[in-house]
């Protein structure tokens, strides 16, 4: 009950929290927030992804002749593919696993009691390769759990986690280990998400958002030394450090946000990895797209939930920025809400002076270093990204939608999803959601 | 390695329709910049230098803000190089499967028979507290 009136607080503190600014100062103000906030965070990840690429990218061999990483001692690596109705990927998914080009690897497949035919395929599969292995739950667990019974099952104490519709690169299971055995401290490492679904608007505009922003994003935090979360498309994790914070936790909506908060209050470190290339389907439908993101959302505003009262000891402070973060772009949503919310009741309603939001489009010399540092911005992540994709430029017309996406999604979705996490509470516990996987991949 | 990528053919129209918003796009943006330069630049015909000098003055203090912000991340970059040359927490160098298998609730045996097989059916109980292995391969 205590939980549920303090997150309701929440709520209302940030609810209550833009009206107050202005009702304070005036609405320019709040308008000022909305949109020099992500003029701020957008010279940071440039600032970031630029220091990140120069200091230590750079100097990293990369292209078709590169050979492959040389692990120490050729440890036995597993890689976990937890499969929940993947009969129509599972054949993909597991032969890029195979095709590595380290060769001491176990893949795990994990069918989290599918009602396809994927424990058929995986069957016959492991016909065709002996080194893959097949668990298969009675009945489904969701994907934490799925997780967690490979991690149970695997020989190594090095495990590469990837959805059961992703393909690794030849040598991304080599690139993930790597900083884990050249660094004991590290207890993950976040791969390299390359989208594959390029065939409608809403595909083509996240390859653009995959690279500007969050490519720069984990290479800020990288840099930062703390990582808001791992992809849980392509992530690896050292066993022992993931048995010290008790495995995934199977009451959270997205497991890796989560996981990634537990191992680094522990003081385990996260690496990113963007030689670990893994190239995955994202959704290519507006509607498809809109329930990836806010069940992402959700998953953050879960952790930060869970986190917010128990993270203010010194011991956490490293993860007090990311917290910081998190709430600033909260509120900032917030605040856009209440901007447009003041806007359209002035078009009606005559507002005292201080309240009204006179217009919702940046001002001329605003919106045009608003346009200055998106260019900018593109223009840096193609220079550090283009190594890792041949033709990425071509997907340059596209990535004019990206800011309007990322930034008006960002809003939406935490609009919804923190009201509803702040109200409801957390899950008891999380199942699989299908995913929309492009326009190509519709199981028939 | 070549690229993976999934370009399912769309009708004509579609594509002509994605191609003619994202023009669109681009032309709001480049109206946005142009608009942004026109209204400074007619700002100081009217006035003199002075509007100029002002927006001048207003990116170099974000310019300003933005290389203090990098300074902070580098500086803070460099600590983190230093603080973290030498591990200072004493961490388990291995996880015996005894151990493990105590945290999975399962004997060490069955642990050990789940690690050598190549297909195995795992059961839990409602709420994933219990579980049992049973081998099929």
């Amino acid at each position: 009950m205590i939980d549920r009136i303090f997150s309701f607080l929440i709520l209302c503190t940030v609810l209550s929290l833009p009206l107050g600014v202005a009702s304070v100062f005036t609405g320019k103000v709040l308008l000022n927030f909305v949109f020099f906030w992500p003029l701020f965070m957008s010279g940071l990840w440039i600032m970031g992804g630029l220091y990140f690429w120069f200091y230590r990218e750079r100097h990293w061999p990369w292209g078709e002749d590169v050979a492959p990483p040389e692990l120490p001692d050729n440890p036995l690596v597993s890689i976990l593919i937890p499969c929940f109705n993947e009969g129509i990927n599972a054949r993909e998914t597991i032969g890029a696993a195979m095709a590595q080009r380290y060769e001491n690897i176990e893949v795990i497949a994990i069918n989290d009691g599918s009602s396809d035919n994927t424990a058929d395929v995986l069957d016959q599969l492991t016909e065709q390769y002996p080194r893959l292995r097949v668990i298969h739950l009675a009945t489904n667990q969701g994907k934490a759990m799925a997780l967690r019974t490979g991690a149970m099952a695997a020989r190594s104490d090095l495990l590469v986690c990837i959805d059961g519709d992703a393909m690794l690169d030849r040598d991304a299971a080599a690139y993930m280990v790597l900083p884990l055995l050249e660094n004991p401290r590290v207890g993950a490492v976040t791969g390299n998400p390359r989208i594959r679904t390029r065939s409608t608007l809403v595909g083509r505009v996240q390859v653009g958002e995959f690279s500007s922003i969050i490519g720069l994003i984990k290479r800020t935090q990288r840099i930062y030394g703390q990582v808001f979360t791992v992809s849980g498309v392509i992530a690896a994790f050292r066993k022992r450090a993931l048995a010290e914070v008790g495995f995934w936790s199977n009451d959270m909506v997205t497991e890796d946000i989560d996981i990634s908060w537990k191992l680094q209050l522990q003081h385990w470190s996260i690496f990113f990895e963007p030689r670990a290339l893994c190239w995955i389907l994202m959704p290519e439908t507006l509607m498809g797209l809109w329930k990836q993101r806010l069940r992402w959302a959700q998953g953050g505003a879960e952790v930060f939930l869970k986190n917010i009262r128990n993270i203010w000891v010194w011991r956490n402070r490293r993860m007090w920025p990311l917290i910081a973060e998190f709430c600033l772009s909260a509120i900032w949503a917030f605040t856009y809400f209440i901007s447009l919310l003041l806007f359209f009741i002035g078009l009606f309603v005559s507002l005292p002076a201080n309240l009204a939001v006179p217009q919702i489009f940046p001002p001329a010399f605003t919106g045009l270093l608003l346009g200055v540092v998106c260019l900018l911005q593109f223009s840096v992540s193609l220079m550090i990204e283009r190594r890792y994709e041949n033709n990425l430029i071509g997907s340059l017309f596209w990535i004019i939608w990206f800011p309007v996406v990322y930034w008006m999604l960002s809003l939406f979705t935490t609009l919804v999803a923190f009201t509803s996490v702040m109200l409801k509470g957390r899950n008891k516990r999380a199942r699989w959601v299908s995913p929309d996987r492009g326009i190509g991949r519709i199981a028939p | 390695m070549s690229h993976p990528l999934i370009i399912t053919e769309r009708s004509l129209l579609l594509r002509l329709i994605d191609s003619l918003l994202t023009l669109i796009a681009w032309a709001g943006f480049i109206w946005l910049i142009y608009h942004g330069v026109v209204s400074v630049l007619h700002a100081q015909l009217q006035t003199g230098a002075m509007p100029l000098n002002l927006t001048v003055n207003t990116v170099v203090f974000y310019l300003l803000i933005a290389l203090l912000n990098s300074l902070l991340l580098v500086l803070w970059a460099k600590y983190n190089q230093v603080r973290f040359s030498t591990e200072r927490r004493t961490r388990r160098e291995e996880m015996p499967d005894d151990q493990l298998a105590v945290h999975f609730g399962l004997t060490p045996e069955v642990l050990k028979q789940l690690h050598q097989s190549q297909i195995a059916v795992v059961s839990y109980n409602n709420d994933g507290t219990e579980l049992e292995v049973s081998v099929k391969r």
